[in-house]
């Protein structure tokens, strides 16, 4: 039993055992400290002494004066009582015998520790004098023994490689490293946190994104369901619909930039740069590695789609 | 960064953000345990690298899914161990020995249904197998039924707790304990017969 002096409580279970008279000395001596402390302890147990009390002071109940006969006659083998309840005895004893030997699975639990301290004791202790019980304890061992050489095996070459073939490597996210720059990885871990990530989420999702394009075909079926509007006629109306709007935004967005201070500025700094060839050319070429580059990107994560190369989509 | 020096969670979360080093780390650890723990159970060698391949590429496309309060060992072992038992359960794959049906009535019986290794050449899976599997308490594993033997194999070669077992293999904690009991036991058998 673990018992871990006046540090908490005494279960009931701990109680029982004291008043039960099971526990060793040890045990029975920190309980007995604890009880002389513990006042909600002692008022427990005195409960328990109360009970265990009236339980030791049932009286015996009598049968009745025909019990005895009664049985007897409906016995199956008319032999001598004495007989018959040597016999009884006899099986008894043998049943108890048999009962008295450890199970296996307590064996192998208190081989493998997993036994608590006092059945273990009580274990050891019928150990002690079962000879039989001993062999059987020495079997188990050879068993679990047995266990032991068996170690591991290693599948063929290449197996990482074989596996790594066919694992998706999500794209990493940016590492932040200080103050500024971790916010284009963390605004890439947000953007990526608002993916659907079940396949019920990416339906809703395709459902919505297709959902305008879905509108426009019912409305258009709407439309051209009638009698009098032909696709000619209503091709012309939105032309001229659309390079009004076009001529208008055209207008608002000259407007803004001829007047504009700011783009002034920037052109009266950059006029001297932009007259020097070679300034020009160092440009040119920055803007035409800059475009390769993205070029690139785009090639090894939407044109390369080999299951060989497939995590090398994940490389930027 | 050293991954070596990392704790599985650790690696897994790495492995989650993308980090193809950390699913490599990973793989080094796990795969002879998962791959020794699939081979005992289907007892082929080329059927074993399939399956703990399948379940390693099961487990990395969804490392997303992993918990890091779990212990990342059960998770894995977790995948492995139902794959493995899924497929023995859908071939019906019973035990192969090569010493012969344990369910033969008599010696002739047992000879007739022996593997035969013709030699080295022609059957080299099949050598291996039996060297390596081929000893007594190997072969006593393998003829019991997949339950327990994925139950004994993950308490006594991977040394996993009754209540990590009762987690990689869903079951209650009573269940696992009946389960590892009735194993040995049927393991005591077998080996008291081989012996005698």
């Amino acid at each position: 039993m673990a018992f871990d002096g006046d540090k908490r409580h005494l279960t009931s279970e701990q109680i029982q055992e004291f008043l039960d008279q099971q526990l060793t000395p040890q045990e029975e001596a920190a309980v007995r400290g604890h009880l002389g402390a513990c006042t909600r302890c002692q008022s427990e147990a005195e409960t328990w002494g109360i009970l265990f009390s009236d339980l030791g002071s049932l009286p015996e109940l009598d049968p009745g004066p025909t019990f005895l006969n009664e049985v007897l006659q409906q016995a199956p083998v008319r032999e001598p009582v004495g007989a018959l309840a040597r016999g009884w005895l006899d099986a008894r004893k043998a049943r108890r015998r048999e009962e008295a030997h450890v199970p296996a699975g307590s064996i192998q639990d208190y081989l493998e520790n997993l036994l608590p301290a006092q059945p273990a004791a009580r274990l050891e202790a019928h150990l002690s004098s079962c000879g039989t019980c001993r062999d059987e304890v020495q079997e188990w061992e050879t068993l679990l023994g047995s266990f032991q050489p068996l170690g591991h095996f290693a599948p063929k070459s290449g197996f990482a490689e074989r596996v790594m073939a066919q694992v998706l490597v999500p794209t990493p996210v940016a590492v932040a490293t200080g103050r500024w720059s971790s916010l284009p990885g963390r605004a890439l871990a947000w953007a990526r946190s608002l993916l659907p990530s079940t396949r019920h989420g990416w339906a809703v999702a395709g459902g919505m994104a297709s959902a305008p394009t879905i509108t426009m075909t019912a409305l258009i079926y709407l439309v051209f369901s009638r009698p009098l509007l032909t696709p000619g006629t209503f091709g012309s109306y939105l032309l001229w619909k659309a390079s009004a709007l076009v001529d208008t935004v055209v207008a608002v967005v000259s407007t803004g930039v001829s007047e504009s201070e700011i783009l002034l500025r920037a052109y009266s700094f950059l006029e001297p740069l932009i007259q020097s060839p070679f300034l020009l050319g160092v440009g040119g070429l920055l803007f035409s590695l800059i475009s390769a580059g993205a070029l690139w990107v785009l090639y090894r994560n939407l044109i390369v789609t080999s299951s060989d190369d497939r995590y090398a989509r994940a490389r930027v | 960064m050293d991954y070596a020096q990392l704790e599985d969670k650790e690696l897994a979360v790495l492995a989650a953000k993308g980090r193809e080093m950390a699913f490599r780390e990973l793989l080094s650890r796990y795969e002879r345990p998962l791959f020794s723990l699939v081979y005992r159970m289907v007892r082929d060698r080329t059927l074993a690298e399939d399956l703990s391949q399948e379940a390693f590429i099961r487990a990395f496309n969804a490392i997303s899914t992993y918990k890091p309060r779990y212990k990342f060992s059960s998770w894995i072992f977790k995948i492995a161990n139902n794959h493995t038992i899924d497929y023995l359960r859908k071939r019906k794959l019973d035990t192969v020995s090569i010493d012969g049906s344990p369910h033969a009535r008599n010696p002739e019986e047992e000879a007739q249904t022996r593997l035969v290794v013709e030699s080295h050449e022609e059957a080299p899976d099949r050598y291996v197998e039996s060297r390596e599997l081929g000893g007594q308490i190997e072969e006593a594993i393998g003829r019991l039924r997949p339950e327990y033997r994925s139950a004994v194999l993950l308490r006594h070669v991977e040394g996993y707790t009754y209540e990590e077992i009762a987690d990689i293999m869903d079951l209650p904690l009573g269940t696992v304990k009946t389960y590892l009991h009735r194993a040995r036991g049927e393991l005591k058998g077998l080996l008291a017969h081989v012996e005698s």
